[in-house]
């Protein structure tokens, strides 16, 4: 075939450009890692890892949430305990009472004794987590408990019955915090406008007043009622640790599954180093050839030899 | 006998030829550059012959004409495929813009927005009184809104650029194509008076036909006197012919028309070469295909949030006049079937309110269904303000009254006096979101996409739930909060769209039954796909244009390494017709000096 002298120049430029171009996309890929840059070199594998991005980051904010979790079920379990440890004071105290050696005096103190867990209790019933009270549902800004023993009921919960739950995944919810009724037993009053009394906080206030009142007549039936209380209470801390493992196994199950997709992510977009410096300095080769096969058609010429 | 002056003139003749033959040896070195010259050759013929005395003898050389080394169908393949190459250079250049407006791999990507905003509700939900997480939800808000407002002007913005750009093509087809109009009356004429080829001006006008295919693509024809006949759309439009030129211009919505005899004609749907079939292609199918789809993203979005968000609950009930952001059309007799959302209103559904007196400490509620009040898609604005009303005094409430604004066009609430104060509960009809009652985003579409200004007071957020049976709002509820952090996950019926513009209607719409995310994913998957096809056409049609160069340049290329043995073969044949010319002129002196 024929050439013509300007087939020569635009071959080898478009050569040379070719090549470059080549080779510094091979370079941009060993620079940057990653052989997915634009939506036009892979645009299945950049759906994926886009889709990968929003699951990894759905799971970064479950850890959050797991998080949350786990802080109001730390507070509830301390807390829950030292309820559970006021009982078995109470329980000391009423089995002590009961075996015959008590003096007026004694059922007095003892009555005092009394007096001062209930204000304990009530303040730990109104403990609160990060600024929330833990034992009022979902009402968190108001204290759930207040006394005033010359009241009907004396004592008031203004709490509500839900649970404060925190998301672990798409439609699956776990129940974090405890009701007051639930931890301390019903409030309030019946339709007759008595007190149901049926709460810790009323069996201590019956307790006080019969070692104050009857010398303790009545602690056999009381100490019944805080067996039952303690078993109740007892039950929750047993509940909060089954919640607790659950959210820890959720938690590694959370953080295998981001090992996996983060492999999947990286097996998708990042090259194999390798690969990518094999094919760099291929492309290398390449333009190195074509500048050389310009330097010399261009250097030649008839023109020379004349 | 032959006289020996007939010698002379042969070695006349040999000079003049071999002089222009170096003449045009030199234009082609002089040309070597030049791309769009054709190498011009020197025809010889032995000249006539002369009977003398029963032989036959030659009488020299004749230069019979300059001829141009032209294929010319291979250049009209040429010219086809730059329109091809060139249309497809616009596509991909601009599918580029179109990458850079999808923010893609950067932290404004609508992927990273909608995970940071379903994260953000998640934050909330674990604090759902916290301030600070509230603010968090309204800025991942409003970046998303800011983000849709950005792609949908950056398209607009582009579309305009694009209207730009052929209009100045437009502009330079009809300066091309007068010059081509002047060129084929001087090779006519030049033609016709000289009996000559007018090379160099052919030249030049093969280049402008060039220049014009990578404008838009055309079909030539050369006629019997020289002229060159250029016509577009597929033969339909003649641009140049005997008659002169026919302009085009653009008319409305930059479509290109035609200067026909019986006036303008729209040629857009039948150009698909060039820079202008490219542009067109990205103006008229690329931009409105992403626009639709961006809407439709937008649309299925604000629903789904909007929708949950009404049914939820700020921290406190709403103490001052609420007006519902979106408004019915005036002009469809303010119907509410008029409201941008009012397709997915479900009548079978009831959209609740509860009343909080505070003087009483007590929550009444009041529920609303279509079938009851005689709600339906033709009601107006007031017909609901009215039902509403109507129901309040059936169900026993007092504190709140429902008007419309003055246009008539947007529904409010408003309380009685400062003992009451309200809030809206579970609303499966959807109405409140429709209505832009209690919502969380404004507008209808990705360039008029909002935040609704009640949430500048973040309170106003609905992270929890009225007690559905008390009506008491609970600082610690959650549960609106994470509802909406798993919005991402519900399936919607959404369009898809596909742009042809040589059909009419334009656009073939489907539905898919999607989540947002996958939606947008399947979005930038499909820009890719098409980028990527139209990156490799173009690298096709770029190497058959090279190719078909290389052949041209094969046939009319200048060959420096040709031109130099042609200027020695001039040279020595000049020596040797000098040296003919010397001993021609000896031999006369010889004779006259015998005498």
């Amino acid at each position: 075939m024929r050439v013509a002298t300007m087939t020569i120049y635009n071959n080898s430029s478009t050569q040379l450009t070719r090549t470059l171009s080549d080779y510094n996309k091979a370079a941009k890929t060993v620079t940057t890692g990653k052989k997915v840059q634009d939506p036009s070199d892979d645009p299945v594998g950049y759906a994926q890892v886009m889709d990968i991005g929003s699951t990894l980051s759905q799971l970064g904010q479950l850890h959050d949430n797991i998080n949350t979790g786990t802080q109001w079920l730390t507070t509830s379990e301390t807390t829950l305990n030292s309820v559970l440890d006021t009982i078995s004071q109470a329980k000391q105290l009423a089995i002590a009472a009961t075996n015959g050696t008590y003096n007026d005096e004694d059922y007095a103190t003892a009555a005092a004794q009394v007096d001062e867990m209930l204000s304990q209790l009530v303040d730990t019933a109104n403990t609160k987590v990060n600024g929330h009270y833990l034992f009022s549902g979902t009402k968190t800004d108001t204290q759930p408990y207040t006394l005033d023993e010359t009241a009907v009921p004396p004592i008031t919960y203004s709490g509500n019955g839900e649970k404060f739950s925190i998301s672990t995944g798409v439609g699956s919810r776990t129940d974090v915090s405890y009701t007051g009724d639930e931890v301390f037993g019903q409030t309030g009053v019946d339709s007759d406008g008595n007190g149901i009394d049926d709460d810790l906080f009323s069996l201590l206030m019956s307790m006080k007043d019969d070692l104050a009142n009857n010398n303790g007549a009545n602690l056999e039936t009381i100490m019944g009622d805080l067996d039952t209380h303690y078993n109740n209470v007892n039950n929750l801390i047993s509940d909060v640790g089954i919640k607790s493992n659950r959210l820890d196994t959720k938690e590694n199950v959370v953080s295998d599954f981001e090992t996996t997709l983060t492999e999947q992510k990286s097996n998708i977009e990042d090259v194999d180093l390798t690969d990518a410096a094999t094919d760099l300095a291929l492309k290398q080769t390449a333009y190195q050839a074509a500048l050389k096969a310009t330097s010399s058609i261009i250097s030649v010429s008839l023109v020379d030899y004349m | 006998m032959i006289g020996i002056n007939a010698t002379l003139d042969i070695a006349k003749q040999a000079i003049q030829a071999n002089q222009y033959g170096l003449n045009v040896t030199g234009q082609n070195i002089a040309n070597v550059d030049n791309p769009n010259y054709s190498r011009q050759l020197m025809e010889l013929n032995s000249g006539g012959s002369l009977k003398v005395g029963g032989l036959v003898f030659g009488t020299g050389v004749d230069v019979t004409q300059i001829a141009s080394s032209v294929d010319s169908l291979l250049q009209s393949w040429m010219n086809n495929e730059q329109s091809t190459a060139s249309a497809y250079d616009k596509k991909s250049g601009n599918l580029n813009y179109v990458q850079d407006i999808f923010n893609l791999d950067t932290d404004s990507s609508l992927d990273s927005l909608f995970s940071d905003f379903w994260n953000s509700w998640s934050k909330l939900s674990n604090v759902p009184d916290g301030s600070s997480e509230r603010a968090g939800v309204l800025e991942s808000g409003n970046a998303i809104v800011q983000q849709f407002n950005d792609m949908s002007d950056g398209l607009n913005n582009l579309s305009s650029d694009v209207n730009n750009r052929i209009d100045v093509a437009v502009d330079s087809i009809n300066g091309i194509t007068a010059q081509i109009d002047k060129l084929n009356k001087s090779i006519v004429s030049i033609e016709a008076q000289q009996g000559a080829v007018a090379n160099d001006l052919r030249d030049e006008r093969t280049a402008l036909v060039s220049k014009l295919s990578g404008l838009l693509d055309i079909t030539t024809y050369e006629q019997s006197d020289g002229s060159l006949l250029v016509t577009a759309a597929r033969g339909s439009a003649i641009l140049v012919g005997s008659g002169g030129t026919r302009e085009l211009s653009t008319g409305d919505g930059g479509r290109i028309m035609w200067e026909s005899s019986g006036g303008p004609v729209d040629i857009s749907d039948q150009i698909s070469g060039g820079s202008l079939g490219g542009w067109l292609d990205i103006r008229d199918e690329v931009i409105p295909e992403y626009q639709s789809e961006l809407d439709s993203l937008a649309r299925a979005f604000m629903w789904n949030v909007n929708y949950q968000h009404s049914q939820g609950v700020g921290l406190n009930y709403f103490s001052d006049a609420v007006t519902g952001s979106s408004a019915t059309d005036a002009s469809a007799g303010n119907q509410l079937d008029s409201l941008d959302f009012f397709n997915n209103v479900d009548p079978s559904g009831t959209f609740s309110t509860w009343i909080h007196d505070s003087s009483t400490d007590t929550n009444t509620k009041v529920g609303i269904d279509f079938s009851s009040y005689g709600i339906g898609a033709s009601s107006t604005m007031q017909d609901l303000a009215d039902a509403f009303n109507q129901a309040l005094t059936d169900q026993g409430a007092t504190g709140v009254t429902a008007t419309v604004n003055a246009d008539g066009d947007q529904i409010i609430f408003t309380p009685d006096s400062s003992n009451y104060q309200f809030a809206f509960g579970e609303d499966d009809s959807g109405l409140a979101a429709a209505l832009g009652v209690n919502t969380f985003f404004t507008g209808s579409g990705a360039d008029d996409m909002g935040i609704n200004s009640q949430l500048s007071d973040t309170d106003n957020i609905a992270a929890g739930q009225l007690d559905p049976t008390t009506g008491e709002i609970a600082a610690g509820d959650n549960s609106n909060a994470l509802l909406l952090a798993e919005c991402g996950e519900i399936s919607m019926d959404m369009n898809v769209y596909s742009y042809d513009r040589t059909s009419d209607p334009p656009s073939t719409a489907s539905t898919i039954t999607t989540t947002t995310d996958s939606y947008y994913q399947t979005m930038v998957s499909n820009l890719g796909v098409l980028t990527d096809n139209v990156n490799r056409n173009l690298e096709t049609s770029q190497a058959m244009v090279s190719e078909l160069q290389d052949q041209r340049d094969s046939i009319s290329g200048v060959s420096l390494d040709e031109e130099m043995i042609n200027l020695t073969k001039y040279q020595n044949s000049y020596n040797a017709a000098s040296k003919l010319l010397k001993v021609a002129d000896e031999m006369l002196d010889t004779i006259i000096s015998t005498r």
